[in-house]
């Protein structure tokens, strides 16, 4: 969204291609940023109105790009849009959702919660209309969901599009895809259902998430007194991930300040193999270490068991010298970022490196990585980067 | 002031080459201690110990009973997220002090090294060869031979020589003493434990030797499951021959031989303890072959040992195949020369090479009874009470 | 604006809820041109009917009463003519009791308020200013300064590098080599600082000013007027500062060793020795054979530098290889706090530490002991599980970096709120913004590289290349009479009638953009393209002389006074909130949204900020009898959520003046309230209002109410 705003902002005409059904991408699941503790919808808001207000800028969603052919300075992208089955006469008033009995697992929360099969997964997604999971729904129950709409904006013979761009310069912004932690098989993801990610915990925290923001227990929805982050879950391991994920650290500080918040004697503790939280990143690890109830151990977390209704984790106290067990009411996995990569737009173009992140790209190639897509991040980072990633672009496309 | 540090390069040069060339891999996550079945509260391994390692700490590493507990099961490296082996580097630590402790230093430098390995067989070619001219100046031990068959060992080898060649092996086993007894001390100075803890001496004899020989702590090790089955059939073959050779040894003192029956109980527990052995070995061997590079394929020493057992077992099932009812005299011969010196590898370089670990692990592992370390299990923490923890900083404060 | 059209839409359940021949009529006391009701507004029947009546009607604005003006955005854009959006569905129908009377009252007086404000609104025309440049100056040549005078460059704009030393390349050009900035990230490579240089000083877009200062920055973007120390006067568009950072003072770091010893040498000293090509000891000039990088020299410590400076661990690690390769014998030992390598960084941290003449550790440095003939640096918190202690011939000192915005002197801006940019914390310069991390406070200034915050090579060439293009964006912008971020695109302006000024300096003081300069009156002088039209200077005027065209104090004062207010025997109390655009107003539609139900009796204005409240619309809602006033918007503090930085601050210090007009009124304090909340804490706020309502009627109706 940052390269396509600032390139329209500075006059020149952009396509925004989105595979999802809505803007935002993985911060728009997010109920706070660190260091601020601010939600981070009221980034995506302005930014939704940048959008908005802008007519340089169109959106496509549910669109992939099928190829890329031609050069930098003149590259012709086909791209292919899915059937949305709601069109752009939809007000959101949600009629369709309130009529459909139908409920589909929700990919937005990470398969923790529940959604009708119609649906708008946050507060403020944009474009503010519905989508609908059409394979869930039998024709009949998508009538019933048809004839409820008031505008005419379900749409039954919708099919799927492809259509060509013509464009100059092309920016990679396709982000990341969380680490399958059920891959780090000592660690019981999806096994014992307390155990769950940081990006599942962060839908949990969330108010638009599957408990309405109350951290509670997944396996019975019973109290969480304490919580340990398992750092490196998957990240800095050449089984799984050799790179770091850059973010893990500081996101589960703020994860465990939101239990904090949420509880003022619940106690959380972090497992990790190092600290990093760069500039003045570490003002918010002093601040989060300061409250009594915020453990931070170095020993990476190697086992992890059902103990009884909790559940318990095996590691080193490296400092401390010893070994332990401790058992914890739930356990979140810091899993990190597996980059998307070129997302259709074919190699030749442009590179990846071994570990799938995009290289930066010359000037000369026409195509620019920017953000997680590139190299692990924060999202100030990403902004950055999305920002001189347009202005690359930019250079190219005259 | 903390302890003196200057790292041993030449220690971390011996493990690399030992096995252990991922050990500076290691950035310290402590994912091995707290995955490894063994590792215990008190006592963690093997994070520290590659942390000794990596800096080439090898007087740190000699004290450490701790680097014998591992059994080499491999769970370690196959979790590890640097792919740093921690089972390797830590067996090739203990090959490093194998060679450490070995008396004299010789013949520690002599196993360690594969580009060595023609010294470690020509040593006993040579040896077997003099005794087998030995045998020919003074052709012996003819008098007890059966005539019903060509194949006379005793005018190969004479039976004095062989006396001679078991003087060889009692000066290498003095040597291993020397050894076991340096490493005790060390490990007793920098580990002293609370004695009250623990078991007695007697006792703590007695429950170790049980448990090695019930396999007790392999049958924690989660990767290699294998592993134990096979250690097993190598140990208590190794052992069975080990006994039968020490029976029939004295019996043919007593001039109480030859058994040339199949039948006699002895050469049934003999063969059978053989069978083991060699089963064991081959099992093994295709274990190592079809490990993956993560998990290691072995050291060197590894498969030294490995290939000496297993040369033992098939030189002396030949030996005694050509002999009985094959009787042909060349191959007899032959196979009788290769299992001597087999024979010569394992047991005189015994306290210099990777079998020296029967010993050391032994006496780690009393050590750690005789101290009271419970190993294996990890120290469970309860979450303190918030009430607790305020009383804790008003302490502090 | 006179011709005005009303188009009321029923759908979405408003027509359910709400009684609209009522809002007609309300809408109808202010006589529009037309007045509509339809059922879908939003389809293409509906704006085609709105379409017409511009046309046919010679309408110049219309009123939409229906959804949020957050949704449907370009479907109600009708170009040139503004169009109001009075949102009944979210604020209304969607969070009331349907079919009431309360209900319809609220309805009714937003109707009200929407026509009333198009009617104070008057089209606004941008203005461009005469003479802009698009000249972009950077000031400073290391690598962000670099890669942003070849972006700005490539972008086809003329650039000044100002550099202070004699050559371009910054600090990184000074090393012997930097670590990897891109793949595979696996060793130490050649500067790509000096490529840049060669590049930049190829380009003929780009005057090279070496051996150079700011003297002076004075104006406003698109024609900023800079002397430079080398005597030139020139013109600018915009700036990039990309100055980037110093060294910390080693001599701070005696606890250390330094200074006790001369073998005691922090990292750029240790770099140059390795770029001379041998490693000595200074005291004897004997060769290095162990060499100890002590991690967090000053960094991460409250003493010190309580950041950490987010290079230092790779740099080691770089020059622990030196060691290495320059001499096989000698050893590096590198004693850190925690080894921050983040993202692909860590891969080159896997392939240094494998040297087998490297030693890591985990560690507290708890002494230095320069007194042998080594040096001894004893470490605690080890990960051996005891303290131990290294002997060193050479011990560098992993200091940290120090912005150089903290040393001054780099624009020396003729700006009435100083001469640098604002500092956000420890030197470095705003922004706090997470999303928004170029909006510095001094508009079309943009800071890049380690001046911002300490950061790595492969950050800075981006940094300074996303800095490049806020740059060349501002000037693309202000050529058009636009206004950059957070209100990108909005050509309105803010009037000052300076005849009335009383040199009060208020809005000067408080721009948080240092927007207006004084002359030696006190009376602002004002730099349009500085401004980011938040309206903070209207909040702060007491003689109410700022206005904009379409945000004014007479359109809040009117809007306000088109509200209802029922007798006070009607027990049907009124607050009114003012709530801000950017968060507080769409975590209204959120409720909506989300239909939870609050009370009906409170009226809501938006508002640029909350810094842009006047006082005067607080006596003017109590004088028409409101028995209580919210402003409702960003968290302010360390952690703002403020997209103006210091309105929601400004809001809460005004709270002091009006309680004094509360007291000369007689009226409780309680009467005005600010409430600040995150945009997603909607589930908060009608238990707010409750509380809120609560309080009225505790301490009873606004006694101005009936007179």
């Amino acid at each position: 969204m940052t390269a396509a705003i600032e390139a329209a902002e500075t006059g020149r005409e952009v396509f925004l291609v989105e595979s999802e059904p809505w803007l935002g991408g993985r911060v728009a699941r997010l109920n706070q940023y660190f260091p601020k503790l601010c939600p981070p919808l009221c980034g995506l808001e302005i930014n939704f109105r940048r959008i908005r207000q802008n007519q340089k800028i169109r959106v496509f969603t549910q669109t992939t790009v099928s190829s890329v052919s031609g050069q930098a300075g003149d590259f012709s992208v086909e791209l292919s849009t899915e059937p949305r089955y709601v069109n752009d006469k939809c007000t959101a008033c949600g009629d369709c959702a309130q009529v459909c009995k139908v409920e589909i697992v929700s990919d937005f929360d990470y398969g923790q919660g529940k959604s009708k099969a119609f649906y708008m997964p946050n507060f403020f997604s944009h474009p503010a209309r519905y989508s609908v999971d059409r394979k869930a729904l039998s024709d009949d129950q998508f009538a019933k969901c048809k004839a409820a709409c008031k505008y005419d904006a379900i749409d039954e013979d919708a099919k799927q599009k492809s259509f060509t761009l013509s464009v100059g310069a092309i920016v990679i912004a396709t982000g990341w895809t969380p680490y399958d932690a059920s891959r780090i098989d000592n660690l019981e993801f999806g096994t014992i259902p307390d155990v769950v990610t940081n990006v599942m915990f962060e839908r949990i925290a969330s108010l638009s998430g599957p408990t309405q923001g109350k951290i509670v227990r997944p396996s019975d929805g019973g109290a969480v007194k304490n919580i340990a982050f398992v750092q490196c879950a998957g990240s800095r391991d050449e089984n799984h991930l050799p790179f770091c994920s850059g973010v893990c650290c500081l996101a589960s500080l703020k994860q465990a300040n939101y239990l904090l918040e949420a509880d003022k004697e619940a106690k959380a503790e972090v497992f990790y193999i190092d600290i990093r939280a760069l500039g003045r990143m570490e003002d918010f690890v002093t601040k989060v270490q300061n409250n009594e109830n915020v453990t931070l151990t170095k020993g990476k977390v190697a086992k992890i068991h059902k103990s009884g209704d909790q559940v318990e984790v095996t590691v080193e106290d490296v400092l401390g010298g010893d070994k332990i067990k401790k058992r914890f009411d739930m356990v979140v996995l810091a899993t990190g970022m597996v980059p998307n990569g070129l997302a259709g737009v074919n190699g030749g173009i442009v590179s990846l490196d071994e570990y799938g992140f995009v290289s930066a790209g010359e000037i000369d190639g026409g195509v620019f990585s920017a953000g997680c897509a590139k190299r692990p991040a924060d999202v100030s980072t990403c902004v950055q980067d999305a920002t001189a990633a347009a202005a690359k672009a930019m250079r190219i496309a005259k | 002031m903390g302890i003196k540090i200057k790292p041993d390069r030449q220690f971390i040069k011996e493990v690399m080459e030992n096995g252990g060339d991922s050990v500076k891999k290691c950035f310290q996550c402590a994912n091995c201690t707290a995955v490894c079945e063994l590792s215990s509260g008190d006592a963690p391994f093997p994070r520290r110990q590659m942390q000794l390692a990596a800096w080439g700490l090898k007087e740190k590493l000699a004290e450490d009973p701790a680097v014998w507990y591992c059994h080499q099961c491999r769970d370690c490296s196959a979790h590890c997220p640097r792919n740093a082996k921690p089972a390797d580097a830590i067996g090739a630590i203990r090959l490093s002090l194998i060679k450490h402790f070995a008396t004299p230093s010789f013949f520690g430098n002599l196993l360690s090294k594969p580009s060595m390995v023609w010294l470690v067989f020509l040593i006993p070619i040579l040896v077997v060869s003099g005794l087998v001219f030995l045998g020919k100046l003074h052709p012996a031990g003819s008098e007890s031979a059966n005539p019903e068959y060509a194949v006379h060992f005793g005018q190969f080898i004479p039976h004095w020589a062989i006396y001679l060649f078991g003087l060889i092996v009692i000066l290498a086993v003095g040597g291993a003493v020397n050894s076991a007894i340096k490493f005790w001390k060390g490990i007793n100075k920098a580990h002293p434990g609370d004695r009250s803890k623990g078991e007695g001496f007697v006792s703590a004899l007695i429950g170790t030797a049980i448990d090695l020989f019930a396999h007790k702590r392999f049958s924690a090790c989660e990767e290699n499951s294998k592993f134990k089955l096979l250690h097993m059939l190598i140990f208590f073959g190794f052992a069975g021959l080990f006994i039968v050779t020490s029976v029939v040894a004295p019996l043919a003192w007593l001039g109480k031989y030859p058994f040339y029956s199949y039948l006699n109980p002895l050469k049934i527990a003999g063969n059978l303890a053989g069978i083991a052995l060699l089963i064991g070995c081959i099992g093994a061997i295709i274990n190592r072959l079809s490990a993956t590079d993560k998990i290691g394929k072995g050291s060197y020493q590894d498969w030294l040992l490995l290939i000496t057992l297993t040369g033992v077992t098939i030189t002396g099932m030949a030996t005694q195949i050509f002999r009985i009812p094959l009787d042909i005299p060349v191959l007899a011969y032959s196979s009788y020369f290769l299992h001597m010196v087999f024979i010569f590898v394992l047991l005189v370089f015994m306290p210099y090479s990777k079998f020296a670990h029967i010993y050391y692990r032994f006496l780690a592992l009393l050590h750690a009874r005789m101290t009271g370390l419970k190993l294996g299990e990890a120290k469970v923490v309860e979450q303190s009470e918030p009430a607790e923890v305020a009383q804790k900083q008003v302490a502090q404060a | 604006m006179d011709n005005i059209g009303v188009y009321i839409c029923s759908g979405c359940g408003i027509g359910d809820a709400i009684d609209l021949e009522k809002v007609v009529k309300a809408a109808n006391g202010y006589k529009p041109k037309v007045c509509k009701q339809h059922e879908k507004l939003c389809n293409e029947q509906g704006t085609s009917i709105i379409r017409q009546d511009i046309e046919a009607e010679q309408l110049d604005a219309v009123v939409v009463a229906g959804c949020s003006g957050r949704v449907m955005t370009q479907v109600f854009d009708f170009g040139e003519i503004p169009a109001e959006r009075v949102n009944l569905r979210e604020q209304v129908a969607w969070c009331h009791k349907p079919n009431d009377e309360d209900t319809d009252m609220a309805a009714e007086d937003m109707m009200r308020m929407g026509i009333v404000k198009m009617q104070k609104s008057k089209i606004v025309t941008p203005q461009i200013l005469e003479d802009l440049t698009d000249r972009v100056m950077v000031v400073g040549g290391g690598v962000a300064g670099l890669s942003a005078a070849l972006t700005a460059a490539g972008l086809g704009h003329p650039v000044t590098l100002i550099e202070k030393s004699k050559t371009l390349g910054g600090a990184t050009a000074q090393m012997k080599k930097q670590a990897p900035h891109q793949a595979p990230y696996t060793e130490a490579v050649d500067p790509i600082a000096l490529k840049l240089a060669k590049t930049v000083q190829a380009s003929d877009k780009i005057a090279v000013n070496t051996n150079c200062s700011v003297a002076k920055v004075a104006g406003q973007p698109g024609k900023f007027e800079v002397s430079l120390s080398n005597g030139k006067d020139i013109k600018v568009g915009a700036v990039v500062v990309s100055t980037g950072a110093s060294d910390y003072d080693p001599s701070n770091l005696s606890h250390l060793g330094y200074g006790q010893s001369e073998n005691v040498i922090s990292r750029s000293q240790f770099e140059q020795m390795a770029k001379e090509g041998k490693l000595l000891r200074p005291s004897d000039g004997k060769p290095a054979k162990s060499v100890v990088f002590i991690q967090c020299a000053g960094s991460r410590d409250e003493s010190h530098l309580p950041y950490c400076s987010a290079t230092c661990c790779t740099e080691s690690l770089k020059q622990a290889t030196y060691v290495r390769n320059m001499d096989d014998e000698a050893q590096a030992f590198i004693v850190y706090r925690d080894m921050r390598t983040p993202a692909q960084m860590e891969i080159f941290y896997k392939q240094v530490q494998q040297d087998p003449g490297i030693f890591l550790t985990k560690g507290d440095v708890t002494a230095v002991d320069t007194s042998g003939s080594t040096i001894s640096v004893d470490v605690e918190n080890t990960l051996f599980g005891e303290s131990i202690s290294l002997d060193a011939d050479i011990v560098v000192l992993a200091n940290g970096l120090v912005p150089t915005n903290l040393e001054g002197n780099i624009l020396n801006l003729a700006y009435r709120q100083g001469p640098e940019l604002p500092e956000a914390k420890y030197g470095f310069p705003d922004s706090e913004f997470i999303c928004f991390p170029y909006e510095t406070r001094r508009t079309g200034i943009y800071a890049a590289g380690t001046v911002r915050q300490p950061m790595d090579v492969g950050l800075a060439i981006e940094d300074g290349t996303g800095a490049a293009l806020k740059a060349v964006q501002a000037l693309a912008l202000y050529s058009k009479g636009a206004v950059v971020h957070p209100r990108a695109l909005d050509i309105s302006w803010p009037d000052f009638n300076l005849s009335r000024c009383t040199q009060c300096k208020r809005c000067t003081e408080e721009c948080p953009f240092g927007a207006l300069d004084e002359d030696e009156k006190g009376t602002p002088l004002i730099n349009p393209n500085r401004c980011r039209r938040c309206g903070i200077c209207m909040g702060a005027c007491p003689e109410r002389i700022v206005n904009f065209e379409n945000y004014s104090i007479d359109m809040v004062v009117n809007m306000i006074k088109a509200c209802e207010i029922p007798e006070e025997d009607e027990e049907k109390p009124r607050v009114l909130a003012f709530v801000c655009e950017n968060d507080a107003y769409p975590t209204l539609d959120l409720i909506g949204q989300n239909h939870l139900e609050y009370t009906p009796f409170v009226r809501f204005i938006p508002v640029r900020c909350l810094g842009s409240i006047n006082t005067v619309w607080v006596t003017t809602a109590l004088d028409s009898g409101f028995d209580g006033i919210l402003y409702i918007g960003c968290k302010h503090g360390d952690d703002y959520q403020c997209h103006m930085i210091k309105g929601s601050e400004l809001a809460a210090t005004r709270m002091e003046n009006v309680a004094e007009k509360l007291q000369q009124m007689m009226l409780e304090s309680e009467r005005v309230q600010i409430h600040e909340f995150g945009i997603t804490d909607f589930d908060k706020v009608p238990a707010m209002l409750e509380e809120v309502m609560e309080t009225i009627e505790k301490i009873g109706p606004n006694p101005f109410k009936d007179m």
